[in-house]
């Protein structure tokens, strides 16, 4: 697969793959059933983290539920894997500086070791701080925090501070779970926490990755865009690389995959944890050539064609 | 009155208080004083309270958020309509079939749409308000905060501001959500009102919260069109979904779905597949969720482990109520005493006159009406779409998915 062309196969690469592994295209089972087997296969270099799809409500609204009973008649497939994301991780370390989440950071978890506590091996639940882990974004309009105090409320739908400014620098989200948090509180926990960089999926990034609030965090956004599994060469170093993978052969059939004219990208990080994006096409062979910078000034496209004449309304008569 | 009956329910199934929290009355009057100096048209921005303390007369901020756009009566609906009445539109398109002639005699509107189809357009005048639920209401150039309550609370939406007479113009339209929002944001400037706001939901004179059975539902394996004539029949603009083995809310539907694209098709932001909040979530809180998700209402679920297991039946599962905009402004307005207060008026008299005629019968073909709910179509945005033949019934399971073209002249037969 494109994905592993571009950073190297596994076992020579090791890889973390940040969540939403299921979900819209058409071969989310395959998807999924190869990154199992190759965790079975090499467990020391490859690594799994749950996503926000990774949910038996989200799975049955998003297609990956439709695709098991199309393919296998019942929806036991479907039940067994959900059983599977319930024992995913939900964050990762990266050589203890850089931490890896699928979504991003919840108002009831200031450290790293709160989050080892919580109790992982259930579906995701619609609020709290599992849920937050894997839908939270952060968000370059919050409003910055008053840090007369460090900790963010325990439960923020309980505390009302009076007073003028805004609470703690949380938003709702507009996803119906989890927060948006800013610059200051990516910061914060950055520091508390003694990491250089959180590593994120969960949102689009036209140019494959985006850096924000001075590259304390980042979003990468990966799209694996072939069934077709190609030769997988060979790379002489060890390296690790970060990725968020979604099923996303495009189908007419199925819910479609994002298709904005963004590209994906895989972050490579080297044996000093530097860092590297390496970018690449998800349309077929013929962008691939121009894969430089050039791609990432392609204007987002928006996909339905708008008829220049709106044809003859077609009435149930 | 119903509210004592569900009362009753309540005790049992949850901790509900039987008196429930209330303003005291010297901070509700100073609230009124405020909201009765505050103007519903205007053009400032939220700092009018800042405004306020300097001595000038407010003109309420951007409560105004639509401008009017006259739209000519003969517009055909497509271009027109609100959603609410492109679904009672499309809900009667797709059953018109089913409706026997001597219910049509009854319904000359209905005839009268149908003779426009026959002829290509159907002018949006004919379909204006067939879902009963999009009256038009009006206040004054000088309506206050306080009126838009009044009117709110009755279950409209939004709300036209005329100009200044004589101009017979308009200056544009509040909406409930505009309201919603302009309270949340009082609560920063008065901490009595903030500490009300503080409240858990349980604890207030909420309508909804403990519906149980009675919440507008479908299953998770019913059909889309289902749920388009339930949305229709009962005079809501979305429904629940829940899942068949357990009961508990899985998903929702509602009319702005028609004619949208999947969440997340174009910008990857996939949204949770329903808003809910619990008994114990503050006000404030479900305010803040209803303007963060733009949403009209939240579903109000209860995954506590004390609720009784014998009443209510176990088939509701977490499901527990709903609370909606209207609701919540008209908690403000019965704080305001505010005469005549009935957020649920509108849906129960949408639910009496039901436009598409809810005699009609479920027949055994309609599971081949299957659709997705969220639908989009590649050719023309806007319009339905069924998969034709395609292998057993679509189901409100998959409510995020694509669409197959379908025609809807082939859907009727001549």
């Amino acid at each position: 697969m494109e994905l592993f062309k571009v950073g190297g196969s596994c076992p020579e690469t090791n890889y973390l793959f940040m969540g939403d592994f299921v979900d819209r295209g058409f071969y989310s089972v395959e998807t999924f059933l190869l990154l199992l087997a190759l965790k079975v296969r090499y467990p020391e270099r490859i690594t799994l983290i749950r996503g926000n799809h990774e949910s038996r409500q989200i799975t049955q609204v998003y297609g990956f539920y439709d695709e098991c009973q199309r393919k296998y008649g019942s929806s036991n497939v479907w039940r067994w894997c959900c059983e599977v994301f319930d024992y995913l991780a939900l964050g990762a370390i990266v050589d203890g500086r850089v931490f890896c989440v699928h979504g991003g950071l919840s108002p009831i978890l200031q450290g790293i070791d709160q989050i080892r506590a919580i109790d992982r091996k259930q579906e995701v639940p619609h609020d709290g701080p599992m849920c937050d882990l894997l839908w939270s974004d952060p968000d370059g309009e919050s409003l910055p925090v008053a840090w007369d105090d460090e900790c963010a409320p325990r439960n923020f739908s309980l505390i009302c501070r009076p007073g003028g400014e805004d609470i703690t620098g949380w938003g709702l989200s507009p996803r119906g779970a989890g927060f948006l948090f800013g610059a200051d509180i990516t910061k914060a926990f950055a520091h508390h926490n003694a990491i250089d960089l959180i590593a994120r999926a969960h949102q689009l990034a036209m140019e494959g990755y985006k850096l924000m609030f001075d590259k304390t965090i980042v979003t990468v956004w990966s799209l694996s865009p072939s069934s077709v599994i190609a030769g997988l060469s060979g790379h002489g170093l060890l390296r690790s690389a970060f990725l968020s993978c979604s099923a996303a052969v495009r189908s007419h059939t199925t819910l479609p995959i994002p298709r904005c004219g963004n590209v994906a990208s895989i972050l490579e990080l080297d044996d000093n944890l530097g860092q590297e994006y390496k970018v690449f096409g998800h349309a077929p062979s013929t962008v691939r050539r121009a894969l430089s910078k050039r791609l990432t000034l392609l204007a987002p496209q928006d996909v339905r064609t708008i008829p220049a004449k709106r044809p003859p309304a077609d009435y149930f008569l | 009155m119903s509210l004592r009956k569900r009362l009753s329910i309540s005790s049992t199934r949850s901790e509900s208080p039987l008196v429930f929290a209330v303003a005291s009355n010297a901070d509700s009057e100073e609230w009124l004083k405020a909201w009765q100096c505050v103007f519903a048209r205007g053009n400032s921005d939220l700092n009018f309270f800042i405004r306020e303390r300097s001595g000038r007369l407010i003109l309420a901020a951007d409560l105004i958020d639509s401008p009017v756009v006259a739209v000519d009566a003969e517009t055909t609906v497509e271009d027109a309509c609100d959603y609410a009445d492109v679904n009672a539109f499309l809900t009667f398109a797709a059953t018109r079939h089913k409706l026997a002639s001597d219910e049509l005699r009854g319904k000359p509107r209905v005839q009268e749409i149908l003779a426009a189809a026959k002829t290509g357009r159907v002018p949006v005048a004919l379909v204006s308000n067939l879902s009963e639920k999009n009256p038009l209401e009006i206040l004054p150039y000088n309506a206050t905060v306080v009126q838009l309550l009044g009117v709110v609370a009755r279950g409209a939406h939004r709300v036209l501001i005329q100009s200044e007479s004589p101009s017979a113009e308009f200056l544009g339209m509040v909406s409930d959500r505009r309201l919603l929002s302009w309270f949340t944001s009082y609560s920063q400037q008065n901490p009595a009102f903030l500490r009300y706001l503080a409240n858990p939901l349980c604890s207030l004179a909420l309508p909804s919260m403990y519906l149980y059975l009675s919440v507008v539902a479908a299953r998770a394996t019913n059909c889309v069109l289902d749920a388009m004539k339930l949305m229709s029949d009962e005079g809501v603009s979305t429904i629940a979904v829940v899942e068949e083995e357990n009961g508990n809310l899985l998903s929702a539907v509602s009319v702005t779905d028609i004619g949208k694209e999947p969440d997340g098709s174009t910008d990857g932001i996939d949204k949770y597949p329903v808003y809910s909040v619990s008994p114990s979530s503050t006000l404030f809180y479900t305010m803040k969720k209803l303007l963060a998700t733009e949403s009209h209402r939240l579903f109000v679920t209860d995954d506590s482990p004390t609720s009784s297991p014998t009443f209510p039946p176990t088939s509701t599962g977490n499901l527990s109520g709903i609370v909606s905009t209207v609701d919540v402004l008209s908690l403000f307005a019965r704080v305001a005493n505010l005469p005549d207060v009935d957020p649920t008026r509108m849906q129960r008299h949408r639910r009496a006159s039901s436009a598409s005629g809810s005699s009609s019968s479920h027949s055994s073909d309609q599971s081949s009406f299957g659709m997705r709910s969220r639908s989009s179509s590649r050719t023309s945005p806007g319009r339905l779409s069924v998969s034709a033949g395609e292998g057993g019934p679509r189901s409100l399971r998959n409510s995020v998915s694509s669409l197959e073209s379908f025609q809807w002249a082939d859907r009727v037969p001549k």
